[in-house]
């Protein structure tokens, strides 16, 4: 029982630091005015029709105007500091998001199942919201419900001792007894109501956020080309108007909903209303109270009936909200991928030779529902970066070719895919040489290299780098033997030489050493301000829009930059014109000789300057040797490509 | 462009209008029950305080139980009929109020489809996009006119029943109320600078969460260890946003702390006028509980005049964002043009002169280019990243207007034709691959409309360009929705395959036309080569433009056009370019170098 709202106070305190605390403070604090003035302008009436006396009137004014005056100011001061706690506790929130997403596996970002969540976490609707925040509202409301039900109860507990006295007086009696049980009725009709509502708006928002996650995919913005040469617009705005139509019309349908189940409401109320006034009428005539207090016990009673309807409100609120809440919270104890910290890697590795392995196991048996694939925890310890061979990392040549990569019998299939994009693949390769990879569209070239960096892990057999699973790496450390362009890469709107560098700070005359053996060079030149020049829009206006060769080069740049033993590119010549496209060959043989390099590729002109060639079929590698070798088998998959894109060349 | 300090296109009674005459077009009940609803709140405010007046005054005059409780009664009776008259006329006002933000947004969004490219793509264009973005709120201003009609009516009613005081006293609620204007004023002047540099502050923010979701990004987030440089760069703008915030809340708790002040001031002048009169035997306990509530009401309604009118003139101002991109200026012809014939084969294009800059002051991409194309010609464009390739392609499809010059299509300027027929004589695949989430039947059938689908086409041109098995294989056939994690069970392509889908559509199209950027890059040579052979043979007629780094695939076209800085520089076939020995051919040996060493 509130183990799931215990968790989030408990978030909710961690996160906002202060924010909680000062803000059912304010809202406390905030009860001052009413209370104050209801109180004073009763004694100001009783006065006026008792004994009028001038200066306990003039008081009882000064009063009055000055607390409204102090609290006022008051209340300006706190609402400031609540606001700055506010803005903290969202931007942390917000890095709580982000920060996750960093941490979880590549795997699981792809995953349908996790996107959802977080379409559902992050999509605050406009009808209310739930979650985090609604959770934090419904508390502040708690405490604001329940400190006005004691204020208004204890400051006209004179009247209910008075009624419960006398009791014997029937008309009062029965005032009391139908107004008890309309207080009642009305605390059940508003908690059916509560209940309804929260369904119906749990209803409209999922059936609008597919119906927005469809348009916002159909963003028209970069796809102006198509709509006018294609007539996309036709589809889009088709979506468009389904949109509005659901929307609006579902919207409609709440406010309908909200008005009909309101209707008991706009009858009870008065009734309340007149009870309250003929029950303080009762007193006033039997001489109990002064004339003053028709006007206090009025509005101390409706006060306490609100307080008493908003509690139970409340409530349901909370209850309605709790599926929401819990979803928010396990979003967050979602696997991770595995990593061991940062600095102190070796003694990590060193300090829980089990623990480690212990530990991802955690991950995944907590992510519950959405765990994936289960770890293949074959070895003992965790291995860090620092247990690769010494000689791998400092790049030497001669020992360069220390690092054994083994694929044993790896099986891959997509989440939710039928068939398997790797079939049994059985590989092993030195970290030195320079391969080409290449094959049909959809042999598996690409996923073949998300194995291998550990974006993906295998659904059935394991990759070894000298003996040892992959996957007893920090993965963090592991993925720095890689420098690699990927077909779909991303820069980033940061300056760059920030996107060279990967980096805040770097090393400019390196970075500019880079981009010219990636052939950006001249570019470089144009640039108004050189490495300071932001891409594209989004972090500066004067950032520069570049074209699909260029973003090329610049990725090729930032692997170069990044130095790692091994060269991956995957296609990184599709887009280049033929000279950046020859200068890319010769930089592969001159510049990276001491590194390995692994090159995806259609262009197959490529294969004469490796060492040996991959050739992958349906999943599988088919054929596999040098360019001679591989010619010599007249009838290969290898000779067939080769002679479609060669011919052409060689008169 | 919006300038600073030019008055606005649109005055605020003409965006009145605009606003009015859709909300009457759209939803007249709407309207209607705003009229109605201000004469009701005003009642409903006015008879609370009057039957506590009523009932005190009743009670000091030791009326009997009977009729107080009548009054009682007839007061819940009275508030029961107001409920539920104002719950159904706040249905229908809030109802309508999504309606017209979707409605106006619509708008937007389909004048954004439907104008010329270059406004969509320019600087300019996106920022109008932006701001009209903001048009939806316009419908604010019906809120805040209706409010200020009640807030004029209000002031009359509550002015009547307050006439009987001092002048002194409205003079202070008056004074209190124009320094509490003047303050509104002031710290809205301030919060708006603030807020500009809030909102671009926050949209970094947005865009940086927004990416740590972006499994596109996140390969190269994990593998270049971008996670510190995001929490760096997030962390300084919290930091900025957080100053900006101060600052801003200052500001306001600063007019807060004014209001305060003069909330204070009419609070005790309404108070210590009414006691004097009471003390001078003037006013009865229940008019001074009735006065009172009217005097304080007094200085609400005048408050709330000067918050609603600001209201107005802001919400206009986002009226005219929106009216001014409905209403921008376009280069080609969107009403009658000549007519299009359907021709079987290719058509001639003819390029006069022509020049092109993407901005009035940038430089310059294309530089008077002249070019004549035969109807059937097939003809290459090659040359390095940036010579103008795609430009000139662009343009000719009629996504760009020329700076100088013209462009002739079948001896008609492209600017006569209706802009709507001109796109349909062109076949294109562009470099860059946009997917919505449709169905494949409707990618590739697009140009026709949902119902004039030819199925059987469709498959047809699946088939020719090697797709049609892998789509067969998927679950749900062409039914399969595009793009991933929109539906459980969409797919989203390979970049391969994306080209063969891009290839397919625009066979479906069959416009005599056909422009091929780069359609192969991502292509396998078995694919690339199958694809070529293929697209020669069903372009047949067709004139072909095609624009390829694979110089092996553009030596067979008629002729090749070599570009350089955004002129043409060769010119010529194949096997002429070479005799030249010019750039082409450099460019041809520099390619052929890894294919040759071979034996």
């Amino acid at each position: 029982m509130w183990k799931t709202e215990r968790k989030a106070v408990r978030w909710v305190l961690r996160t906002g630091r202060g924010y909680l605390p000062l803000c059912l403070f304010v809202e406390i604090f905030g009860l001052l005015t009413p209370y104050i003035n209801i109180y004073i302008s009763a004694e100001i009436v009783n006065e006026i029709v008792g004994a009028r006396e001038k200066e306990r009137l003039i008081f009882l004014v000064a009063a009055a105007v000055a607390s409204n005056l102090v609290i006022g100011l008051a209340r300006n001061i706190l609402r400031h500091l609540l606001m700055l706690l506010a803005v903290k506790l969202q931007q942390r929130e917000e890095m709580s998001f982000t920060e996750k997403f960093m941490a979880l596996r590549y795997a699981d970002l792809e995953n349908p199942a996790v996107l959802n969540m977080r379409r559902k976490i992050q999509s605050s609707s406009f009808i209310d919201k739930h979650g985090i925040y609604s959770f934090i509202d419904s508390i502040v409301s708690l405490v604001n419900k329940a400190a006005n039900l004691v204020l208004s109860v204890g400051l006209s507990w004179y009247l209910f001792r008075t009624i419960f006295q006398n009791l014997h007086y029937h008309p009062w009696l029965w005032t009391t007894v139908m107004l008890l049980g309309l207080i009642v009725l009305s605390i059940a009709l508003g908690n059916r109501l509560e209940k309804k509502k929260g369904e119906r708006s749990r209803e409209l928002t999922d059936s609008m956020m597919l119906v927005n996650r469809i348009s916002s995919g159909n963003n028209p913005y970069n796809k102006g080309k198509d709509i006018r040469l294609y007539r996309l617009d036709v589809p889009i705005m088709e979506e468009e108007q389904h949109r509005l139509e659901l929307n609006t019309g579902g919207y409609e349908r709440y406010r309908k909903f909200l008005f009909v189940y309101g209707i008991p409401g706009s009858f009870l109320n008065p009734a309340i209303n007149a009870c309250i006034y003929f029950l303080v009428y009762l007193g006033i005539a039997g001489g109990f109270f002064p004339i003053g207090s028709i006007m206090k016990y009025a509005a101390l009673i409706n006060r306490a009936i609100n307080a008493l309807q908003g509690l139970f409100g409340t409530a349901a609120t909370m209850r309605a909200n709790r599926p929401y809440l819990e979803e928010y919270l396990s979003f967050f104890e979602l696997p991770e991928e595995a990593s061991f910290g940062g600095g102190g890697i070796t003694e990590t590795a060193e300090a829980v030779p089990e623990g480690g392995v212990a530990k991802t196991e955690e991950f995944v048996s907590e992510g519950g529902a959405l765990k994936t694939e289960e770890f293949v925890s074959g070895g003992d310890s965790v291995l860090a970066y620092s247990d690769i061979p010494k000689a791998v990392v400092s790049g030497q040549e001669d020992s360069v070719k220390e690092a054994v990569f083994e694929f044993r019998h790896v099986w891959f299939r997509y989440p939710g895919a039928e068939t398997y994009a790797l079939k049994d693949v059985n590989l092993c390769f030195c970290l030195g040489g320079k391969v080409a990879v290449v094959g049909l569209n959809g042999s598996g070239k690409t996923t073949f290299i998300k194995l291998l960096t550990g974006m993906y892990q295998p659904t059935k057999g394991e990759i070894l780098v000298n003996g040892r699973n992959i996957q007893q790496y920090d993965m963090e450390e592991y993925r720095k033997l890689f420098s690699i362009v990927f077909q779909d890469f991303t820069l980033f709107p940061f300056t760059l030489g920030q996107n060279v560098a990967s980096g805040l700070s770097y090393d400019q005359t390196r970075v500019r050493e880079v981009l010219a053996q990636a052939d950006f060079g001249e570019r470089l030149a144009e640039l108004p301000d050189g490495l300071e020049t932001y891409l594209y829009k989004y972090f500066d206006e004067n950032g520069v829009e570049i074209s699909g060769g260029e973003a090329q080069k610049i990725a090729i740049a930032r692997a170069l930059y990044k130095d790692s033993p091994m060269l991956v590119l995957d296609e990184p010549t599709a887009a280049l014109d033929v000279t950046a496209e020859f200068q890319m060959y010769s930089l592969i043989r001159k510049s990276v000789e001491d590194k390995g390099v692994l090159f995806i590729s259609h262009r197959l002109s490529v294969c004469q300057i490796v060492d040996e060639i991959l050739v992958f079929e349906n999943g599988n590698i088919v054929q596999r040797g040098t360019h001679k070798k591989l010619l010599e088998t007249e009838n290969g998959l290898y000779s067939r490509m080769w002679k479609a894109q060669a011919e052409v060349y060689v008169d | 462009m919006i300038r600073k300090g030019i008055p606005e296109k649109y005055g605020l009674w003409s965006n009145l209008r605009f606003i009015l005459h859709y909300a009457w077009k759209w939803r007249p009940s709407f309207l209607v029950a705003h009229v109605l609803s201000v004469p009701l709140s005003l009642l409903l405010s006015v008879a609370g305080s009057y039957v506590t007046k009523l009932l005190i005054d009743n009670m000091e005059q030791g009326k009997g139980t009977d009729k107080i409780a009548l009054l009682i009664l007839s007061y819940a009776i009275f508030m029961i009929a107001m409920n539920l008259l104002s719950g159904w006329l706040e249905k229908v006002i809030r109802s309508s109020q999504y309606y017209f933000q979707f409605r106006f947004n619509y708008m937007k969004n389909n004048k954004l489809m439907h104008t010329d490219y270059c406004n969509v793509e320019s600087t300019k264009g996106m920022e109008m996009q932006e701001k009209a973005g903001y048009g939806q709120e316009g419908e604010g201003m019906l809120n805040d006119l209706s409010n200020l009609y009640k807030s004029v009516l209000g002031i009359f009613l509550y002015g009547g029943a307050a006439a009987t005081l001092n002048p002194a006293v409205i003079l202070v609620i008056i004074a209190a109320t124009a320094v509490n204007f003047l303050m509104v004023r002031r710290g809205r002047r301030v919060s708006e600078k603030i807020q500009e540099k809030d909102m671009s502050i926050s949209r970094k923010r947005l865009y940086l969460c927004n990416l740590s979701y972006d499994y596109h990004a996140a390969k190269d987030i994990k593998m270049y260890g971008m996670r510190g440089v995001i929490r760096e760069l997030a962390d300084r703008l919290g930091r900025e946003q957080l100053s900006c915030r101060r600052a801003s809340s200052l500001c306001w708790r600063l007019g807060d702390a004014v209001e305060a002040i003069c909330y204070f001031l009419t609070q005790g002048a309404v108070y210590f006028y009414l006691i004097h009169g009471i003390l001078g035997g003037r006013i009865s306990a229940g008019d001074f509980v009735f006065l009172y509530g009217m005097t304080m009401g007094l200085s609400e309604w005048i408050n709330s005049i000067i918050t609603q009118a600001g209201g107005i003139l802001q919400k206009s101002k986002k009226v005219s964002y929106l009216r001014e991109y409905l209403d921008m200026e376009e280069l080609y012809n969107h009403g009658q043009g000549v007519e299009v014939k359907s021709a079987e084969g290719g058509l001639g294009i003819r390029l006069e002169d022509v020049s092109y800059s993407y901005s009035p002051s940038g430089e310059q991409t294309l530089f008077s280019v002249n070019l004549h194309i035969r109807p059937g010609e097939k003809v290459a464009l090659v040359g390095k990243n940036g010579a103008g390739k795609t430009t000139l392609v662009k343009l000719l499809c009629g996504l760009y207007f020329p700076t100088e010059g013209h462009v002739f299509v079948d001896g008609h300027n492209s600017a006569s034709y209706n802009i709507g027929d001109y796109y349909s004589l062109f076949s294109p695949v562009f470099q860059d691959i946009s997917i919505i989430g449709i169905t494949v039947e409707r990618f590739v059938g697009s140009w026709e409309g949902k119902g004039e689908i030819d199925r059987g086409k469709v498959e047809n041109c699946l088939k020719r360009v090697g797709l049609w098995q892998r789509i067969q294989e998927l679950p749900k056939g062409l039914g399969t929705i595009l793009g991933k994690g929109i539906y459980e069970d969409s797919v989203e392509f390979s970049g391969g395959e994306m080209q063969k889908l891009l290839l397919a559509r625009a066979l479906y199209k069959d416009a005599p036309i056909v422009v091929l950027d780069e359609p192969t890059s991502a292509l396998d040579p078995l694919a690339e080569q199958e694809l070529y052979e293929d697209f020669y043979r069903l372009a047949g007629e067709k004139t072909v433009i095609f624009i390829s780094h694979r110089l092996a695939s553009t030596r067979f076209c008629d002729r090749i056009i070599f570009m350089e800085n955004g002129c043409i520089l060769e010119e010529g076939n194949h096997d002429e370019l070479m005799e030249a020995g010019g750039e082409y051919a450099r460019m041809f040996q520099l390619q052929s170098t890894y294919y040759r060493e071979v034996g």
